[in-house]
């Protein structure tokens, strides 16, 4: 081949070359180049080249590939049988394959789920630069006995660190208005997450700047940075905002100076958008304690280090006394990730609702699970071993050597395991959209896709499937037909058996206390009446005339009661310190304090224990009207109903307050927090209306309030909540993760109970001949059941106990961090049990049911 | 193993390959079937479709005759085996006695 051709040179031929089979290349490279030739010469060698290429890539087709020419190996030979083996096993016996991959399906779909939820949780802050070094400094105050912790701290603290630590790289101070509306055209944009900030807060927190410089963007007074959504809903475009205005609903306009990404809701703030500080001095200042001071620090920092000196650092400013009785101030460095999870304080700027031991619990239910599908599996594959036991002996006849028999077992079980990822695959991205707004969160995949997860879920995986495999396949091996072992293999079943029904009795009857407790939360008498009760938040307009839109509901026939406030009950309520005169001299109690009007205490059906109301007084004048108090308060500063009424409450420098009513205890907020001290104080004009409906005629009292309005305002559109159901919103992450729990202990109980009728179905095959034997000699139907019930009857009913007891020590430990929790009586245990037994029972009993009315000639017919 | 029925296709092949005695080869056949049959097929087509006649057994094929036009490279000549001949006279003689077995009234019926 001196002349290799004018095509030889072409890509598409030197594949070709090592694709096709040696003996075809040369016939093959012939007849493209003489048709090459023949059509270069009448097209022209572009297009002979275009159709070259064409015809080329005809060849690649099987028939031509080049073939190994070698047999396969030992090992391949092996692999092969080992595949065809799994298939024809798993055909024979569709009961225990179909019970393995449910199982195993279900429990790694739902470890990918929890997993995400896992994983999400735990990403809170973590996607802020450096969040391993940010810090946000909380107070702890001391106050006589009590210590009052709160997130806020005065403004001027994050610049005093940074100026006399030395660590401290930079800081930022934030501040969160809840109650913001933007005009737009004729309508307003409400948000209640706009976050004040010092013009370096970018250094600390950073965000992923769009347009804008970050370095300048707050320097200006009224100066807004608009996250890409929030820009979305009042500009209906994230793009070329910068220097166009905005105007709140009070006249101030704001100039767009940035905007950003929206940041993900993985983190303890949820900013729609950032504003200027009100005052460039705030950052000096020692007075305005409602700003949330975060610090960057040192990455070499140690943490101790910085803790004892930032306990120099508050001594110096804070000095060990101020006023009011206020004793040491201990600044607390919060790591920012932690502050989801651990932070309840005083003043948060939004609710931390991060709790570690529901991710516990999550963690505990992926291994649970994963542990109950591993145990199936395990059970139906020894179980089998009866029926497998002719082709070990044969392949051991053969020569095969455990090691072989081994990778047998552990190959079907990898085929076993892929299978099931392929349909968790599936399920995961079927209800993935559904699962993500259920649990509200937004998984991040594209975080997934580096070399430390991929390792580490390859790696799972195998170590899975070692679990799942090796006991099946070192057991099975080994497998000595002559000496028969059966009997053990039966008691490690058992156990087995017992170890799964066991923890499904734990899972059971812990979601029904959890179930329980969550109802009564729910329930639970808050003190007051909180049914039929609408609120409505008022703009500043319908706030300057709330008394005569209040005169006007009253009349209507629907309306029992009006009253306007500044809190509304679900809301967490601002905290005062208030000093009395007792025999032991001045005290002093920290408590939350509610403004509400006289007519507050009617609408919500709350009783008056000593004292009068409020007079009703519709001026803002400061006329001193007097406060009342609660029970609580009442018994910590040791007074009686009888002399409560007329004690001196001091609170700030400005107030004098006279107790003029004793209230009974009522939660203003969720029964997550204890009933505690609380002032009532009187307001005039509030910023909430509460209207307790007198039918339950919803739609009556509706349409006569839009009537109101539209009289008034020109417009019906109300913004009104029922209090029952805003209240509710409170415990809705707890009733998110309640049903989540739930949904994944049915699982975990769905994929026990499936097990145990997969050994059912086993238990009945291997007894046939014996049950038909029994019939013959006249075992009754009832006798016949109970003996194949009986093991697992027993089974069942030591797990329940075991179970019971065991759930009974945890949901106690749980139940203890509840401020109010229902009893935990037997019953509540004692009632899943039996109906786990129940279950068990029927299981069993229904699939050896068959036996009992097998007609024994048939099955023995052979013998 | 394939079976040692005969394709529509493969028997197209069968006999231009016996047709073009000592010729034939990859282009020859293609362009021999699309002047007599009128039918374009691929070259792929035809080498896949020879490549599996070898197999079973009714083609021999040899390499010879290289012409510059091939860039040098021999041809892929294949001639009619035994069996070859043997397959073709079979399904000559299938369609033969069925064709005898038409009976007349069947195709003259509209004359």
């Amino acid at each position: 081949m001196s002349n290799a051709g004018k095509i030889a040179r072409f890509g598409v031929i030197r594949w070709l070359k090592k694709y096709c089979d040696d003996r075809l290349i040369e016939g093959i490279c012939g007849d493209l180049e003489e048709l090459y030739e023949i059509e270069s010469s009448q097209y022209g060698s572009g297009k002979a080249k275009r159709k070259l290429y064409w015809r080329a890539l005809g060849f690649y087709r099987q028939s031509f590939k080049r073939k190994r020419e070698r047999y396969p190996t030992r090992f391949e030979a092996l692999l092969r049988n080992y595949v065809k083996m799994t298939f024809r096993n798993g055909k024979r016996n569709r009961t225990s394959t179909v019970i393995n991959i449910m199982g195993l399906t279900f429990g790694l779909t739902a470890c990918v789920f929890l997993g995400q939820y896992v994983y999400t949780e735990w990403q809170h802050d973590k996607h802020f630069d450096d969040h391993e070094s940010i810090y946000r400094l909380s107070l702890e105050m001391e106050f006589g006995d009590d210590l009052t912790s709160m997130a806020v701290s005065p403004s001027g603290l994050g610049k005093k660190a940074k100026e006399q630590i030395k660590f401290v790289e930079n800081y930022a101070i934030l501040r969160r208005f809840s109650n913001f509306k933007f005009r737009k055209d004729n309508e307003l944009i409400e948000t209640a997450f706009i976050f004040s900030a010092n013009p370096g807060w970018n250094e600390v927190l950073n965000f992923q700047w769009q347009e804008g410089n970050s370095a300048t963007a707050l320097v200006e007074p009224r100066s807004i940075v608009l996250t890409e959504r929030f820009a979305l809903r009042i500009f209906r475009s994230s793009k070329n905002l910068v220097g166009r205005s905005l105007t709140q609903e009070n006249g101030d306009v704001y100039t767009v100076t940035g905007i950003i990404k929206t940041p993900p809701k993985t983190s303890h703030i949820h900013p729609e958008a950032f504003i200027s500080l009100g005052n460039a001095q705030l950052v000096d200042q020692m007075d305005i304690w409602r700003y949330c001071a975060y610090v960057k620090v040192d990455k070499r920092t140690p943490l101790d280090q910085f803790e004892s000196v930032l306990d120099a650092f508050s001594l110096a400013l804070f000095k060990d006394k101020g006023g009011n009785g206020r004793g040491r101030i201990f600044i607390r460095p919060q790591a920012l990730a932690d502050i989801h999870f651990t932070s309840k304080l005083a003043f948060e700027m939004e609710p931390n609702d991060g709790n570690t031991s529901y991710l516990t619990g999550f963690c505990i239910l992926i291994v649970v699970l994963l542990f109950m599908s591993v145990i199936n599996y395990i059970n139906l594959t020894t179980a089998q071993v009866g029926q497998r036991f002719k082709e070990i002996a044969v392949k051991r006849t053969f020569g095969a050597f455990s090691a072989d028999l081994r990778l047998q077992f552990l190959v079907e079980t990898a085929i076993y395991v892929f299978l099931s990822l392929v349909f968790s695959i599936l399920l995961v991205a079927a209800l993935q959209s559904s699962f993500e707004s259920f649990a509200n969160l937004d998984f991040p995949w594209h975080d997934m896709l580096n070399l430390q997860s991929v390792v580490f879920i390859a790696g799972s995986i195998i170590v899975f499937t070692l679990l799942l495999g090796l006991y099946p396949s070192l057991y099975l091996s080994n497998f000595r037909p002559i000496k028969s072992n059966s009997e053990s293999l039966a008691r490690f079943r058992s156990v087995m058996l017992f170890l799964q029904l066991g923890l499904s009795m734990v899972v059971i009857s812990c979601t029904t206390v959890f179930f329980a407790q969550m109802n009564f939360m729910s329930n639970q008498s808050l003190g007051y009446q909180k049914d039929q009760v609408l609120f409505i938040g008022l703009n500043q307009e319908q706030q300057e005339k709330v008394y005569p839109l209040m005169d006007a509901l009253k009349t209507l026939t629907s309306v029992e009661q009006v009253a306007s406030s500044y809190h509304v009950p679900g809301n967490p309520p601002p905290i005062n310190n208030f000093g009395y005169e007792s025999k032991d001299g001045s005290k002093k109690i920290v408590c939350p304090q509610i403004y509400v009007d006289n007519g507050f205490l009617e609408t919500l059906d709350i009783s008056i224990l000593a004292g009068n109301n409020f007079i009703e007084h519709r001026l803002d004048d400061g006329k001193k009207i007097g406060v009342m108090i609660n029970e609580s308060f009442m018994n910590k500063a040791g007074w009686t109903l009888d002399n409560a009424v007329g004690q001196q409450l001091k609170s700030g420098i400005s107030w004098e307050d006279r107790v003029i009513g004793v209230v009974p205890d009522f939660h203003f907020t969720s029964l997550h927090h204890a009933i505690a001290p609380m002032v009532v104080r009187p307001i005039a004009r509030g910023h909430n209306l509460l209207i307790k409906a007198k039918t339950n005629d919803y739609g009556e009292l509706i349409s006569d309030i839009e009537n109101e309005w539209k009289g008034m305002f020109g417009n019906g559109n109300v913004d009104f909540k029922f209090l029952d159901q805003h209240f509710q919103a409170q415990y809705e992450t707890d009733e998110k993760r309640a049903q989540l729990f739930a949904i994944f202990s049915f699982l975990i109980i769905f994929i026990a109970l499936s097990g145990l009728f997969g050994m059912t179905t086993y238990a009945v095959q291997r007894r046939m001949k014996e049950m038909s034997i029994r019939k013959i000699h006249g075992a009754s139907i009832k006798q016949i059941l109970f003996l194949m019930t009986k093991a697992y009857g027993i089974s069942g009913t030591i797990a329940a106990i075991v179970g019971g007891v065991l759930s009974y020590i945890l949901m106690a430990h749980w139940l203890s961090d509840f401020a109010y929790s229902i009893d935990l009586n037997a019953f509540l245990i004692a009632m899943p049990a039996v109906v786990m037994i129940l279950l068990v029972l029927v299981i069993a009993g229904a699939k050896s049911a068959k036996l009992a009315f097998v007609n024994p000639s048939e099955t023995l017919r052979n013998e | 193993m394939k079976g040692t029925q005969l394709g529509e296709l493969e028997e197209l092949v069968l006999l231009t390959v016996a047709t073009l005695y000592d010729e034939a080869y990859g282009v020859a056949i293609m362009a021999e079937i699309e002047s007599k049959a009128n039918r374009k097929i691929t070259i792929s087509t035809v080498h896949a479709v020879l490549k599996r006649l070898e197999e079973k057994g009714f083609l021999d094929s040899r390499y010879d005759g290289a012409t510059n036009a091939r860039g040098g490279r021999r041809k892929h000549l294949f001639t009619v085996s035994t069996a070859g001949q043997k397959v073709l006279n079979h399904s000559r003689a299938i369609r033969n006695s069925l064709w005898e077995a038409i009976p007349d009234l069947a195709f003259n019926k509209g004359s």
